[in-house]
């Protein structure tokens, strides 16, 4: 749009200089130095873990411990709380949306900072009328007194700008703003954010969504492992060199895991959706259709929330709505109404989030590893301990994870031992297809390579698998195909001579339907 | 289960229970002039009260332990005295309830048909949380309150009263019969009621093997720790909770046909009211995790046992008005137990 503002950048409203920040075995930041102008439209971009987030989090006072300095209008400012930095001027809109579902409109606009009468009782009355005069100016129809968990997600949206508004922000972070937004909501919030420009507010557009970066912005930042990569114009770059600088990574060493023989098909589907009622966009998978051999691993690329995990639980008979489409395990056809179900025709599945979806903290690393396949130890619901002990040290020896013993407390063990113990708790049941859903988030990079030779080797015996990950290299060196899910729907399919990092960034960040399917 | 092959017996909370208990019978037993806490009789109370608190602590601690809560157990106890003494007075003829007519059939077909309606009890339970998925908390409240009330209904329905009174001497002796015996060595001769004793008993050692050696406990406490992994795990998650709530209601039905024989009566009204927290304080004070997944059955029932020595060990410390302070004295021993627990096991395996 216009770019001349940012052509002689004028004084910077923010510099952020040298600034880190470091999480146990990650550096989410590492030295990150960039000016932001007043009054311009920001967008950064970047892929998932590249370090968008943790910024926005540091400049809205989310994050406090980070190491370098963040100038405000030449002042360097530390913020110690969210409270502070709305003080100061900034405010965020969250991708995940701070509401208080149960509360109004205009309460949770005004939320700690309610107006009273001079009683010091609330005072409904002005809040609302201001709140209806902030919604009225952002196109918003809901009342000021509706509970906020009645709104879309769009108005929810609506009613943390306008929070914003009624705050005096002088700059508004958007943490991808339109990815839960129907096309018309999206071109209402375009709207929106040119008039909160007109006003002269400096707006920090995360998004990944290569089309309205171009359309919005003045300027674009690209970070990537948590460092600053560059800040380009829109005039002078194009969507396909900006996901270039996103990714340009040197790739892992891939050729021990090629030249693999895939055999019988293992896992066919056809036509699989799942619905997403209530949303803006009425699905959370459509019309995907996937074939995997046995001795084949097929990687499953796609942006946070593009439907990566919903399609593996969908295959595992764990998604909460039963999804339509079908579902053949070698040649048979399979309706999972339960994860027993899934295991028993050979499916299993490793899932995202270790710590709240797999590990049994309170119990041992060998009770963790026979979860699934206890009975087999066990007459009559009698567990044999030999019989229980003979399957944990099994998998213990076989996958190599590291333990004082079957005894100890799984919890004692690091993120890629535990998850060798989840893996070993799907290999028990002796599956045809193993899903993994990102199996080497939070591993460290040493157990990263260790699980990828593991995952090799199962796949060797004549295991089918399916891996999802939110990093790209991981996904090229693993798999033999790769697909790429965008907003729930397939976008590409890449043979591993085809794949390259932005082939696969150019079909996740695709709309739906306008790009064509290639291979 | 919980303890890990790393963890040193003097680590165990069970140890530091038997020590606890251990303390508070010799302080009272020393601080007390005339030892009756020693005594034939005083030994047999304590005994008593801690099989009985136990029996439905055990219940109340599996469903702990597999996440959830009951709060109808002491409801359930009165609902249980009613249903069992109805029963019995309906299959004797009234003539003969005072001299001789309770036999062992009659006995054992109102047992049955108690302990049955209690199973209904928890699966009804069960089914409001799995199917409604409504919180256990609530579920089981709903128990609390509404069956107490159906209790008294069907009592005066039968018999236009709120207490079913049956003095019959073969029933009073489901509770009140006694062993007498001597441990070489020891000149204080001893005495049990036995039939409560052996219904723990046969509880506990159940509920040890279930907890510690089958399948089926181990996903109880797969289930407590981790709900949603039980169930990507293949876990039948809600055939399990009918499981637990239905031996929760299984074990207060237990217990409150053993109230009906001491109390000689069945009691709508004021039977049991309470003994849910009782049995509550048991299992934590014995360890268990009200976030679930954790505890033992061996915990409870040193926890239950603790219970009953503090409350029993009271009047012989305080001469005058000593139940004026009970409730005091119990409360803070309660949060103090488990307190010096969590600190004991903080920053260890949770």
């Amino acid at each position: 749009m216009s770019t001349q503002s940012s052509a002689t950048p004028s004084t910077p409203i923010i510099s952020i200089r040298e600034v880190s920040v470091e999480f146990p075995g990650v550096l989410a930041l590492d030295r990150v130095s960039f000016d932001i102008s007043a009054g311009e439209l920001h967008a950064i971009v970047g892929e998932n873990g590249a370090g968008k987030s943790t910024l926005m989090k540091l400049l809205s006072g989310v994050y406090t411990r980070y190491d370098g300095q963040i100038f405000f209008q030449a002042e360097p400012l530390r913020f110690s709380s969210t409270r502070d930095a709305e003080r100061a001027g900034v405010s965020i809109i969250h991708q995940e949306l701070n509401l208080v579902e149960q509360l109004s409109v205009s309460a949770n606009i005004f939320l700690g900072r309610e107006r009273r009468t001079r009683l010091g009782m609330l005072d409904d009355r002005a809040m609302n009328g201001a709140a209806a005069e902030l919604l009225a100016e952002l196109e918003c129809r809901a009342a000021p007194t509706q509970p906020v968990g009645e709104l879309r997600v769009g108005d929810q949206q609506l009613v943390e700008i306008a929070k914003a508004l009624s705050l005096r922000s002088q700059i508004v972070i958007m943490d991808e703003p339109t990815s839960a937004l129907t096309e018309t909501e999206s071109e209402r919030l375009m709207r929106i954010i040119g008039r909160l420009k007109a006003r002269g507010v400096t707006i920090l557009y995360i998004s990944h969504k290569m089309d309205e970066v171009f359309r919005l912005a003045d300027r674009i930042t690209v970070l990537r492992d948590g460092k600053f990569v560059s800040t380009v114009l829109p005039a002078d770059s194009s969507p396909r060199s900006v996901a270039h600088l996103m990714v340009g990574r040197e790739m892992e060493d891939a050729s021990a895991f090629a030249k693999r023989t895939p055999g019988k098909v293992a896992l066919e589907v056809e036509g699989l959706s799942l619905a997403w009622p209530g949303h803006a966009q009425p699905y959370r998978l459509k019309d995907i259709d996937i074939k995997v051999h046995e001795g084949e691993v097929l990687g499953i690329a796609g942006l946070m929330g593009a439907g990566r995990t919903e399609l593996l639980e969908c295959l595992y008979g764990a998604s909460r709505l039963p999804p339509t489409g079908t579902i053949r395990i070698a040649g048979q056809p399979a309706r999972f109404r339960h994860p027993a179900d899934a295991l028993r025709a050979g499916v299993a599945l490793v899932t995202e989030d270790r710590k709240r979806l797999g590990v049994f903290s309170q119990l041992t690393v060998g009770q963790n590893i026979t979860m699934c396949t206890l009975r087999e130890a066990a007459r009559l619901g009698w567990i044999r301990s030999k019989a229980e002990q003979a399957q944990a040290t099994g998998i213990v020896e076989k996958l190599r994870v590291r333990t004082p013993g079957t005894e100890e407390s799984i919890t004692n063990l690091s993120g890629g031992n535990q998850q060798k113990c989840l893996i070993g708790r799907g290999l028990l049941t002796r599956p045809k297809v193993l899903l993994l859903d990102d199996p080497t988030r939070g591993v460290d990079v040493g157990a990263k390579g260790e699980l990828y030779r593991l995952i090799d080797g199962l796949c060797r015996e004549g295991l089918a698998v399916i891996v999802t990950s939110s990093e790209l290299p991981e996904l090229l060196t693993l798999s033999d195909r790769i697909l790429v899910l965008c907003e729930g729907r397939l976008t590409g399919e890449f043979t591993r001579s085809e794949a390259t990092e932005q082939r696969i960034m150019e079909a996740a960040t695709a709309r739906a339907g306008t790009l064509p399917r290639a291979s | 289960m919980k303890t890990t092959f790393g963890e040193r017996w003097w680590n165990r909370s069970e140890f530091w229970l038997v020590l606890a208990n251990l303390i508070v019978y010799l302080v009272v037993y020393f601080a007390d002039k005339q030892h009756n806490f020693g005594s034939t009789e005083s030994l047999m109370l304590l005994v008593t009260e801690t099989t009985m608190l136990g029996i439905f602590a055990i219940g109340m601690t599996i469903v702990i332990i597999s996440g959830g809560i009951d709060l109808s157990v002491g409801t359930i106890i009165a609902f249980s005295s009613i249903i069992f003494t109805i029963v019995v007075k309906k299959m004797v003829l009234p003539a003969l309830l005072a001299k001789g007519g309770v036999g062992p059939g009659v006995l054992l077909t109102a047992t049955a048909a108690t302990l049955s309606l209690a199973l209904v009890i928890g699966l009804f339970h069960a089914t409001l949380i799995t199917l409604l998925k409504l919180p256990p908390f609530i579920a089981t409240l709903g128990t609390l309150i509404g069956l107490r009330s159906l209790a008294r209904v069907i009592a005066q329905w039968q018999f236009q009263s709120d207490k079913v009174s049956v003095s019959a001497p073969e029933f009073r002796a489901l509770f009140n019969a006694t062993w007498s015996f001597t441990v070489p060595g020891i000149d204080l001769p001893l005495r049990i009621r036995w039939v409560p004793l052996c219904v723990f008993l046969v509880v506990a050692i159940a509920a040890m093997i279930l907890m510690r050696r089958t399948v089926l406990g181990r996903h109880l406490y797969a289930l407590g720790g981790n709900e949603e992994a039980a169930r990507l795990s293949g876990i039948r998650t809600d055939g399990l909770k009918f499981v637990a709530y239905s031996i929760g209601a299984f074990c207060a039905g237990l217990a409150g046909i053993l109230y009906a024989a001491r109390e000689g009566q069945g009691n709508s009204t004021n039977l049991g009211v309470g003994y849910e927290l009782n049995a509550i304080a048991a299992a934590v004070v014995g360890g268990a995790s009200l976030r679930g997944g954790a505890g033992t059955i061996t915990g409870t029932i040193l926890g239950a046992m603790f219970l009953t020595l503090v409350v029993n060990g009271i009047p012989h410390l305080i001469k005058i008005d000593s139940t004026l302070y009970e409730g005091i004295i119990v409360g803070v021993v309660v949060i103090l137990a488990v307190a010096v627990n969590q600190l004991r096991t903080r920053g260890r395996s949770r």
